[in-house]
């Protein structure tokens, strides 16, 4: 503690991951209560995780105070609706993972299992039809939603594509505005209390000494606090999520300004593309045991829209999680935390849990052994069923074009996942949690948009006629149709959002 | 079409088939239900329904007003304790700031009593007051909505669901299930058995015969990992009212035993557990696998709990809609019934908790989750989200303060809202909910208003 009885925390990197939680302590916890200190030096490279985000983003972002505009004027962002996925299940499909729900529930009978009867007789059009955000942003348009929490026109929430470069500089003077501090500097070594191993201090490389009562590590892979110091172990999921490289680069956007993201299906892997205001975001995320980095770094240049903007960049990752989040009084933020691959935009969202758990469930004591259990139960659920989700995508799937995908098809999934994909294939249900990232309709769109059809429907509307329902289904297409119409092209609404930006 | 058949004729087993009939067409199943002995002597400790999303009663549609009429009901806004304190129904206060209310209640009322923390639930100031109103727009608060429950004669609430399942082409034998069934080696159950050697067949059973559990023992399955922690002898009987009518039933413990006294619209329900049984015995606890194979155990079969507060039938209610939600187009499909088991034993571990913490008012015969929960409430307020949806935060947080423990600290994104602010909103919330429950009417006019209503009703339907 300080001399004035204040907490002082000091997070060890900048980066996204280092500032979003400069940014929520120093926001959330009183000035007179804690003190945070950033340590980073600007020799170390930030690797900048996710330029793609879920929606969840906009509250943190509420929860600081930014204004919308001021932000996505600041990261040069644009609006997402949802992710593309391509080729996944066969070459040449493609279907949307929106940020809503498919169709309404009715007679308490969820909506895809009216969609599943109807087909069986007639051509009622792909389950994405019945989806605003997916006929939108098939469309290239975008506004936010509008009217009543029941109407049409706001059945779906949105997310953003920003450079997260730029989001931490934005974080950075939010923070140091609150009265967060920044020290230059490499850590060279760490200091532990003898009796207790909890981390007492860090000593840069000029010989300045660090103290603090908490350690936040936002040192990316390596870890240096939570791994090198306190050895907390890594569970390694590369059995089941092998991929293990990534490759990336930026180039100019050609255009139209799509809003979503996208993410292709390749031979050892897949590649993103993420619509910034001034540029795409590219990568190749691969297995090195089917492909060198030459060859998918080719591949992805292939495969560019337009001219490169930077040099490719290859990252390294293990995809797994730390097996205690928060050990002894360390906090493992960020890539030092564990690392799933961005298939579903989720480092961003992963940092932001991990904060706010934090925030919430913050020392109110010196023991705060409950605290740090609860923080890595909720935790450990977020990455388990984040993990599963992920799998889905690589099992969901008649590829068998490549050494890659039979080599895949034959891991073994996790019975979690195995028990949801076997409820889901008999009558279509999906299985039902209260807590974590993907709920039904996420689990919905990758399931049907990659071929895993329910063997049947709900036998509570086995006695309605499927000429019945398929008219019903119409007019709900005809709806969402002309709803997605008399929405403005994504470009012009964000132009139109920038003129209103406050200055 | 799926052939179902119940086994039960109690309160739980024509709940079960009102349920399947008014939710599932009746082209696509056919529901039978098999008396089976005993299983209706369980009945009285269904007297109290809270109304919530998933309540049974409403949803095979009949209403408050049916109720009063034919079940003798009143209304409870939730029970009073021994030592004079009140656990109401629903939230108490709302969240300010984006912060639960209890958090800012704690930080700027400079009280320790969490009895004054009911001050801020509409259900405990109407209750103190004998006063009643059913929750409805017009007496809401911002989102403030004060919650209710029904006091119904078991017995009559038993015939109108009866009555309403045979509306809806249930079949009720006369004959019951025999004590002779044949053997079954942990696997499907074939056939039942009735007294008259007839055999009836069907593609999921469901084993609604209370804490016998007939169809569960007989076939071996469903009962390996019952948990059990309590036992007791169990009576229920209809009492003549021994003093004014409120909305609330009470609680009373006297060494090991508990009382609860359920008002009715005339006399009272009366629920002891102790050594003067003249029902059977109440083994507390709750099965881990309550769908095995064809066999889908509900109610008092599936788990048992002292009803300290209307947990019970809330689990009841939630385990028949997820039954509808996972009801097979085939007989015993795994993924259902490992879906069925899961969610049921996150909710059945939810509401044993809660009902420990209710009994005792600590958690030294508690779980490791309640131990957890616990402290992290008694340090910081903090609520334990689980994917339980039986249990709600609001009833946590009532059961936890209504037992007097006030947390040691707050969410410190409580001191985001200023305190002169923050003491402006609880002021004006406590304006607010004394003038909306100024103008309910006594619990016995209510009543009285509601009969006439009915009445009324009735003789206009008759013209």
């Amino acid at each position: 503690m300080t001399d004035n009885g204040k907490i002082r925390i000091v997070i060890v990197g900048g980066g996204t991951a280092g500032w979003m939680t400069a940014a929520a302590i120093t926001t959330a916890l009183s000035a007179d209560r804690v003190v945070v200190e950033l340590v980073e030096s600007e020799a170390i490279g930030i690797i900048g995780v996710g330029e793609a985000t879920l929606p969840h983003l906009r509250q943190f972002n509420t929860n600081l105070g930014l204004d919308e505009a001021q932000f996505m004027a600041a990261t040069h962002a644009t609006f997402k609706l949802g992710i593309e996925f391509v080729d996944w299940d066969r070459k040449g499909d493609r279907y949307l993972h929106p940020f809503g729900a498919f169709g309404l529930p009715q007679d308490g009978v969820d909506f895809h299992h009216y969609w599943l009867k109807a087909r069986q007789q007639h051509d009622v059009g792909e389950i994405g039809d019945y989806s605003l955000p997916v006929v939108a942003a098939r469309r290239g348009r975008f506004c936010r939603p509008d009217g009543a929490p029941d109407a049409l026109a706001s059945s779906f929430g949105y997310a953003y594509h920003f450079d997260s470069a730029r989001y931490g500089q934005l974080l950075r003077s939010h923070a140091e505005a609150r009265g967060a501090t920044r020290t230059e500097g490499r850590v060279v070594s760490v200091q532990r209390d003898e009796s207790s191993g909890d981390i007492s201090a860090v000593t840069l490389a000029s010989g300045e000494s660090v103290a603090g009562d908490f350690f936040v590590d936002c040192t990316g892979f390596y870890g240096l606090l939570i791994e090198q110091t306190l050895a907390t172990g890594y569970e390694d999921w590369s059995d089941v999520l092998p991929c293990d490289r990534a490759v990336a680069v930026q180039c100019e956007d050609p255009g139209p300004l799509l809003p979503y993201t996208r993410a292709t299906a390749d031979r050892s892997g897949w590649r993103w593309r993420i619509p910034l205001q001034h540029r795409l975001g590219n990568g190749h995320v691969f297995c090195s045991a089917f492909m060198s980095d030459d060859e998918a770094t080719s591949t992805l240049l292939e495969n560019l829209e337009g001219t490169p903007l930077t040099e490719p960049r290859v990252l390294r990752f293990q995809t797994g999680k730390r097996r205690r989040m928060w050990h002894h009084n360390c906090l493992a933020v960020g890539l030092s935390g564990g690392f799933l691959e961005p298939l579903e935009s989720t480092s961003i969202y992963l940092i932001q849990a991990a904060i706010t758990q934090f925030v919430e469930l913050f020392p109110v004591g010196e023991d705060y052994s409950f605290e740090r259990d609860e923080y890595n139960r909720l935790l450990d659920n977020e990455f388990d069923r984040v993990r599963d989700f992920l799998i889905l995508h690589y099992h969901a799937t008649r590829r068998d074009d490549s050494v890659f995908w039979r080599a895949i098809q034959a891991t073994p999934m996790p019975d979690s996942l195995q028990r949801k994909m076997n409820l889901f294939r008999a009558h279509g249900r999906i299985a039902d949690y209260q807590q974590g990232l993907f709920l039904a309709p996420s689990w919905l769109a990758v399931y049907l948009g990659q071929g895993v059809l329910p063997d049947s429907h709900d036998p509570r509307i086995d006695h309605l006629s499927a000429v019945d329902v398929a008219a019903g289904l119409a007019g709900l297409r005809e709806r969402i149709d002309a709803c997605s119409a008399s929405m403005p092209v994504h470009a012009d609404y964000l132009r139109q959002s920038q003129s209103q930006a406050p200055t | 079409m799926i052939r179902v058949a119940i086994v039960g004729h109690g309160i739980e087993g024509w709940l079960c088939a009102a349920k399947l009939a008014t939710c599932v067409n009746r082209q696509a199943i056919d529901i039978t239900v098999v008396p089976a002995a005993g299983a209706a002597d369980w009945d009285s400790l269904y007297c109290v329904h809270p109304l919530e999303p998933a309540d049974t009663i409403r949803a095979v549609g009949i209403s408050d007003l049916d109720l009063v009429q034919q079940c003798d009901a009143s209304f409870g806004l939730g029970s009073t304790w021994a030592n004079g304190n009140l656990l109401p129904y629903g939230a108490t206060g709302t969240s300010i700031g984006g912060v639960a209310f209890h958090h800012h209640w704690r930080l700027h009322i400079a009280s320790t009593t969490a009895q004054e923390f009911f001050r801020f639930s509409p259900g405990a100031r109407a209750l103190q007051r004998h006063a009643f109103a059913p929750p409805v727009p017009r007496n809401a608060i911002g989102s403030l909505q004060h919650e209710i429950a029904r006091h119904v004669d078991p017995s009559a609430l038993r015939e109108r669901l009866r009555r309403t399942a045979r509306h809806h082409g249930v079949c009720e034998l006369a004959e019951s299930l025999s004590d002779r069934q044949d053997p079954v080696n942990a696997g499907p159950v074939e056939m039942l058995r009735l007294t008259n050697d007839q055999a009836v067949r069907a593609d999921l059973y469901i084993d609604a015969s209370g804490p016998a559990r007939v169809l569960c023992s007989r076939s071996e399955i469903g009962n390996a990992d019952t948990t059990v922690d309590q036992s007791f002898e169990f009576s229920g009987r209809r009492i003549k009212s021994g003093s004014a009518r409120l909305p609330a039933f009470s609680v009373r413990k006297a060494s090991s035993q508990w009382r609860i006294d359920v008002p009715l619209g005339s006399g009272d329900m009366q629920l002891r557990f102790d050594g003067a049984a003249d029902t059977g015995t109440f083994q507390t606890g709750y099965s881990r696998t309550p769908w095995c194979h064809n066999v889908v155990a509900i109610g008092h079969a599936a788990a048992r709990f002292l009803p300290l507060a209307p947990l019970p039938v809330r689990l009841l209610n939630h385990t028949l809609t997820r039954l509808v939600r996972l009801l097979p187009g085939n007989a015993g499909e795994r993924g259902e019934a490992l879906e069925f088991n899961q969610r049921f034993a996150h909710d059945a571990s939810e509401v044993s908790d809660l009902t420990v913490w209710l009994r005792d008012g600590t958690t030294t015969e508690g779980s490791d989750a309640l131990v957890a929960r616990h402290q992290l409430f008694s340090r910081r307020g903090w609520i334990r989200p689980t994917d339980a949806t039986v249990i709600t935060d609001d009833d946590w947080i009532n059961a936890f303060m209504g037992r007097g423990l006030l947390p040691q600290h707050v969410d410190p994104m409580t001191r985001r809202v200023g305190a002169s602010e923050a003491r402006q909103i609880l002021s004006q919330l406590d304006d607010e909910i004394e003038r909306v429950v100024s103008e309910f009417p006594t619990l016995d006019r209510y009543l009285q208003a509601a009969k006439a209503a009915g009445s009324t009703a009735h003789a206009g339907a008759a013209t």
